[in-house]
Formats: C-alpha cells, structure tokens, sequence
C-alpha cells in the first residue's frame, strides 16, 4: 500500500544535541499510526517537523510524495493537526474560531466555508456548544475543536500530538471512537502520539516507538502481544 | 495572502479591548477639547495656539497623538504579536501552510489599517466636537504661516496634519512590532515600548541642556529624531511654508521604518527554525 507519510533519515539538532537522530518511518494511507516513547523521547520534535513548524537539521520528510522541507505549502495541504495542547482564541466562540481558520484554506470557497464548519461540528460532537466562549470549554471539549479544526481542510492525514493528554476515562472512550470514526467513515489516515500504552493498543494499527530520539521498533502487533509487555521490554535494552 | 489578512482583521475586530479603543474616542476628544477650552481663557484668538472649530482637529491631535495613539498602538501589538505568537495560538495559523513571516507581514498590514480607521474616527469626532465648543471664524491663524487661512485651506491642512501621523505612527508600529517579536510576555512588550516612549521624551530635552555647546542646527536635528518629538512638535514644522526640517524628518521616520523592518525579517527568518 502506498505510503501517505515518509521520514527519511530526519534528525533535529539543537545547541549540539540531538533531540530527533537518524529516524526514518513510513506510514502507510489508511493507518492509525501510534508514535510511542517515554516524555521526553523526541515525539513532539518529530511532529513539530512533520507540521513544518521547524526544520530537520538533515533528512527529509514527505507527504503525499511532497517534501514539507522543500515544499511545505504544498505538503501542508494534506495535512490537519493538533500540536502540542489545543489551543484556540478564548474571546472567540467554538464555532467562530472554526470560522475564522476555515478562511485560511484556499480550497474551500467563500460560499461553502460554513456549510464546512457545520460539517466538522458534526463530525466532532461539538454543535450543541459550538456557539459558547473557547474558554468556558473543558480540556476534552478543546480536544474534539482541535479535531475539527484539522479537520477543515478536508485534509487526508491527520496528525494529532497527545490527543488523550488530561482527559478522564469517558473522555478518553469518546476521543477514540471519534478517531476509529475518523478512520472508517471518513477513510482519514492517523498519526497519534501518546504515551498511554493501553489507548494505542485499542486503536493503532501500526505502532512505532522512539527513545531518546531514536527509533527502537517499529510495526505492526499480533493480537496476542500486549504492548505493554513489548515497550517494557524494549525500554529495558 | 489575502484569506490571511481577513482572518488577522476578524481577530482583531473580535476583541473587547479593540472595540473599547474606539468607545473611548469621543473620551480622549472631550478631554482635548476641555484642555483646549482652558487654554484659550489664557490665549489671544490671534495667536495660532487659540483653539476654534476650524484648527481643533490639529491641537485636538497634537498631544494625544504622542501620548494615547503611541499607547494604543503599543497595547494592540502587544495583543496581536506577543499574545498570539507566545500563548501557542499562532500554531494554528502556521500549520496551515503560512509562513511565520507572512503572518508578521499580516499583522503589520492589518495594525496599519487599524491605526488609519483610528486616526479617520478621531479626525471625524474632532470635527464634530469642534464645531459644537469652539467658535468657528472665517479665517484664523495658523502654525508658521503668515497669513490666515480660511476653513477649506485649513480642511487641507488638517488632512495633511493626519497623513503625517498616520506615517508617524506607522514608524512607531515597526518599532512596537520588533519589541513584541521579540518579548516573551505581554507584559515585557508593555513594558519595554514604554520605556522606548519614555526615552524618546527625555533624550531630546537632554539634547537642548547642550544647546550653547553645539550647533543650533545640529541640536534641532538631534531633537527630532525622536519620534515623539516629531509627534508633538514635528508636524506642523514640517507643514510650514517653508519648512527646512521636512525632508530631515521624512529621512528620520523613514530610517525608523527600514531599520525595525529589517531587525523583524532578520528575527522572524531565524524564528523559522527554532520552536515556537
């Protein structure tokens, strides 16, 4: 199956230390993708690389066979993410927010941005407060805007940094049916990082670990192995 | 670019703290104006400071312009650049394939805009505060001109007067941007364009304690390189008949534009590499 998302040998270097070396990763349409590591292992750094937020030292990284080191533009197109926490303009409402970043996307027509909105309110279970204040919202309402808003470019990969980070257990249950939804009805591809083990055993198809900024496996996990069992161990090496 | 510009617009606009600003015009004019008023009890209405309908869009503007416009200028860069930029909420503009850069560009652009509705509102309100306190002759003295003039070449007067602090403010704006740029917090933004305001105020006066060392020239010269300055004292020479100082100034704010212009694309080229 063709590869929607390809790291090629990427390494970020930061005041002389390597906080991303020599990773290379290939994630394949279609998949959820769980990126994996203990705080602190170069998770984020890779997805703010992939996001094009900042540069590799060396490497390149494609999606959709575009490189979003030389063509970054282009390569973004494809791309929705959550970064880090989500964070949206508090004086603005949820749905106004929506509005504000769907005007962004040259894709979209002027005529079709709200009809776009409403869309990805849906998808998100986030209409019935659509028209409330950002900042009356909990952690996990801003998780389910932080989706819709990567959503709203129609884009085929999603990226999403810790989607699960302070949410209760209910929270978490309805983020990870959102994103099978995502991924069955909606045939969106999925990069997650977490390092709640249990969550990417339940929704990842495709698992890579890093630590310390490498690699130490990547694959797929036959329903017997439990990967807690498989992440302790290769911690331990 | 464009879709760019109307989403800083919107965001600007969607603030409380932007829509206050322009609630307190009609404020910032009736003060002018009540200042005005005293000062004319002391005045004779032969002298150009005399405040009528015709001139109080300019002395109604003079002092604020240096105070107040410096002011909001400073609080909404600190708003749309430290704010946004150090809170993580520019990351969701970034992420979609806009360049830190052109986000900058788009504030600035977007900050101009605002300065120039700013400036269009106050002269309005002046207009109508003027004519409602102030008696309102023929013909009255102006600044540096001989003769006086009549309300249609003072009207082209006081719209000149405004272009040139809308460049003033416009200079001003590069430099407030590089602070906000460059701060971590809003509250160091606030805290370091004031203190750029403040030094602006003092250096000049302390320029002037050296007048009988230095050439006179020089001095003058010195003295309105102060944005400030110009604000305060700077425009209406520069609106003289024959005004030496205009091109000076011109070149001054002019330094002040490319100067900060090329500081924010050295700090925003570096930004691109590093986390934000």
């Amino acid at each position: 199956m063709k590869n929607i998302v390809e790291l090629q040998a990427v390494s970020k270097k930061v005041r002389g230390k390597y906080l991303v070396r020599d990773v290379s990763i290939q994630v394949e349409k279609g998949a959820i993708c769980g990126l994996l590591g203990p705080n602190g292992a170069g998770k984020t750094t890779i997805i703010r690389m992939l996001t094009g937020l900042i540069r590799p030292t060396s490497g390149d990284i494609f999606i959709n066979e575009q490189s979003v080191v030389t063509n970054r533009a282009s390569a973004l197109k494809n791309v929705g993410a959550i970064v880090e926490s989500p964070i949206f303009f508090p004086y603005m409402t949820g749905r106004e927010n929506l509005k504000n970043l769907v005007r962004l996307h040259d894709t979209i027509p002027k005529l079709e941005e709200n009809a776009k909105v409403a869309e990805v309110l849906q998808i998100s279970g986030l209409e019935a407060r659509a028209d409330e204040k950002v900042r009356t919202y909990s952690l996990g309402m801003k998780q389910r805007l932080g989706i819709a808003q990567a959503l709203l470019g129609d884009p085929a990969l999603l990226i999403l940094d810790e989607p699960a980070n302070g949410l209760d257990p209910m929270g978490m249950r309805e983020l990870r049916e959102l994103i099978l939804t995502l991924k069955n009805k909606y045939d969106k591809t999925i990069l997650l990082s977490s390092h709640l083990l249990d969550e990417i055993q339940k929704m990842c198809n495709q698992i890579v670990i890093i630590r310390e900024g490498e690699l130490i496996w990547s694959g797929e996990l036959d329903d017997e192995q439990n990967l807690e069992e498989v992440f302790i161990e290769l911690m331990s090496k | 670019m464009s879709k760019l510009l109307a989403s800083e617009w919107e965001r600007l606009w969607k603030r409380k703290v932007t829509w206050l600003m322009f609630a307190a015009i009609p404020i910032m004019v009736y003060a002018a104006a009540k200042y005005c008023l005293h000062q004319n009890n002391n005045l004779s209405p032969d002298l150009p400071q005399f405040t009528v309908a015709g001139n109080f869009p300019v002395l109604g503007l003079a002092e604020m312009l240096m105070t107040a416009f410096n002011f909001v200028v400073l609080v909404i860069a600190a708003m749309i650049v430290t704010e946004e930029y150090r809170s993580g909420q520019l990351r969701m503009v970034l992420i979609r394939a806009h360049s830190f850069q052109q986000i900058i560009i788009a504030k600035y652009i977007v900050l101009a805009g605002f300065i120039f509705l700013y400036l269009v509102a106050y002269f309005i309100s002046c207009y109508g505060m003027g004519y409602a306190l102030f008696s309102n002759p023929e013909t009255y003295p102006q600044f540096h001109y001989q003769d006086h003039v009549t309300l249609g070449e003072g009207f082209i007067y006081n719209l000149k007067f405004y272009g040139l602090a809308f460049l003033t403010l416009v200079a001003m704006s590069s430099v407030v941007f590089f602070i906000a740029i460059v701060s971590h917090t809003t509250t160091t933004t606030l805290g370091i364009g004031i203190g750029f305001l403040l030094i602006s105020f003092l250096y000049p006066n302390i320029i002037q304690l050296f007048q009988q060392f230095l050439n006179n020239e020089v001095v003058i010269k010195l003295f309105f390189t102060s944005i400030p300055m110009i604000q305060w004292e700077g425009l209406t020479l520069m609106l003289a008949k024959s005004s030496s100082l205009y091109g000076w100034m011109l070149l001054v704010l002019s330094c002040y534009i490319l100067l900060f212009h090329l500081l924010i694309i050295l700090v925003t080229r570096r930004k691109s590499d590093i986390f934000i």
